[in-house]
């Protein structure tokens, strides 16, 4: 609905205008870190990475390193 | 930009609970772009695996809690009392003077080269000026040389400048060697002590402590002699020198010496006497001399009641010197006529005006027996 898409925007707007959303952003940041969320995260992503993508990587790399064995 | 008045009272809970919610959601998403920003970040500058070091390397980097160790377990004082051996000289030097001592001894840094000229300079001043006197054989007293050394080398700067104005170079009239020769040289060390101030505008005093006592009256008779607050040296400038007055010159004169020694007023007598024949000028100064001593007096003491009649007669004495000298010269035993001396009683005055002086400094057979010869010349 057109209004509440618009009613979004001006409030958002209006956090922006008055600062409120950076002192948001800052203490989500604080909070998520303080948690580990962050961590988390990031070990979680790391996990999330498919299989064989990470195969198709490591012998790329192995093959770089055959391949240029004095540096 | 067109505004539209909305009113966030007229939702209810539900739809404010859904846009809460978006703001929210907005907001994490914010978050992590910021946490994808950051790993990316790590990853091309490398540090993005730094977290996961094994146990080992952690204990050995593990913040050390010992004292006399810093958190990194060294220790902070280990080369304090350490020695090392000097190569050149083979000295066991200290750790933190090693540095400064290698260059001394190897002579070469900025300083060593300095220290050595002026070293030559000394050493070829002493030589020279000192090669006729008596004083060689202080060279071989172990105490004398070493104290002499320790002296020269404060008063290197007086010799170096001396050196560069080519005097003859016997400046010291205060080295401590000095008073074995001066007995013998009074004349001559004279000469050069009147030379000194006027030829050379090196303000360093002298230190009265450091002087006998006749070299001290002939440095009054030439010098200003005022002993400065905070060197407690004696003013090398001439007897007119600007820095300080007439009273200081007069306290400086009692203070030192006995009360024969000689006194500010000679220099006036001297100037004026130049009217006068040789021989009342003579007479002239040695009047003055007691006079002037006499004058000393009422300057120092409040409580002698002499001093009142002295005070008086202070100024006026200065500016009726000449006709002190001829009343005295004419008059002879009635003495300083009109104002010029102290109680202006003649011989009775200056007397009494000297005994005042050794009064006040406890003295009380000094000025009487040279008197009544200086009114017998007079007459």
């Amino acid at each position: 609905m057109s209004k509440e898409s618009q009613l979004r925007a001006l409030v958002n707007q209006k956090l922006i205008e008055m600062g409120e959303r950076e002192r948001l952003k800052e203490l989500l940041r604080a909070r998520l870190i303080e948690c580990g969320w962050k961590d988390q995260l990031k070990a979680h992503c790391k996990a999330l990475v498919p299989d064989s993508v990470k195969k198709e990587l490591l012998q790329r790399i192995r093959a770089f390193l055959a391949q240029h064995a004095t540096l | 930009m067109k505004m539209e008045a909305m009113s966030l009272s007229g939702l209810d809970n539900t739809k404010l609970e859904a846009l809460a919610h978006d703001i929210y959601s907005d907001l994490v998403e914010d978050a992590c772009l910021g946490l994808c920003f950051e790993v990316h970040r790590a990853v091309k500058q490398g540090y993005f695996f730094l977290d996961e070091t094994d146990q080992d390397s952690m204990k050995d980097f593990e913040i050390v809690d010992q004292p006399g160790v810093d958190i990194f377990g060294q220790v902070y004082n280990q080369w304090k009392n350490k020695e090392c051996v000097c190569p050149n000289c083979s000295r066991s030097i200290a750790a933190s003077r090693f540095a400064p001592h290698l260059e001394k001894c190897l002579g070469m840094g900025r300083n060593s080269s300095r220290i050595a000229n002026r070293r030559i300079a000394s050493s070829n001043n002493m030589s020279k000026s000192e090669s006729d006197q008596e004083d060689n054989d202080d060279i071989n007293d172990n105490d004398w040389s070493y104290g002499s050394e320790k002296k020269a080398k404060k008063r290197k700067s007086d010799k170096v400048f001396l050196r560069s104005l080519k005097q003859p170079v016997l400046l010291n009239p205060n080295s401590p060697r000095r008073s074995k020769s001066l007995k013998h040289k009074n004349g001559e060390l004279n000469n050069n002590v009147n030379t000194d101030p006027y030829k050379y505008n090196y303000n360093s005093g002298i230190s009265y402590e450091t002087l006998g006592p006749e070299e001290l009256r002939s440095l009054l008779t030439t010098q200003c002699g005022v002993i400065s607050e905070h060197t407690k040296k004696m003013c090398t400038r001439s007897l007119r020198c600007p820095q300080h007055t007439d009273e200081q010159r007069r306290t400086v004169r009692v203070f030192l010496p006995g009360p024969s020694a000689s006194t500010l007023p000679d220099v006036d007598a001297v100037v004026e006497s130049d009217g006068y024949d040789v021989s009342d000028g003579q007479a002239l100064m040695n009047r003055l001399q007691w006079d002037g001593s006499s004058d000393i007096s009422p300057s120092d003491s409040a409580s002698s009641k002499a001093s009142t009649n002295n005070s008086d007669s202070k100024k006026p004495k200065k500016k009726k010197k000449p006709s002190l000298g001829l009343s005295s010269s004419g008059t002879g035993g009635t003495g300083g006529g009109t104002g010029g001396g102290p109680g202006t009683a003649g011989s009775g005055s200056s007397s009494q005006g000297v005994l005042s002086l050794p009064s006040r400094k406890k003295k009380p057979k000094l000025p009487a027996p040279p008197t009544p010869s200086i009114y017998d010349d007079m007459n």
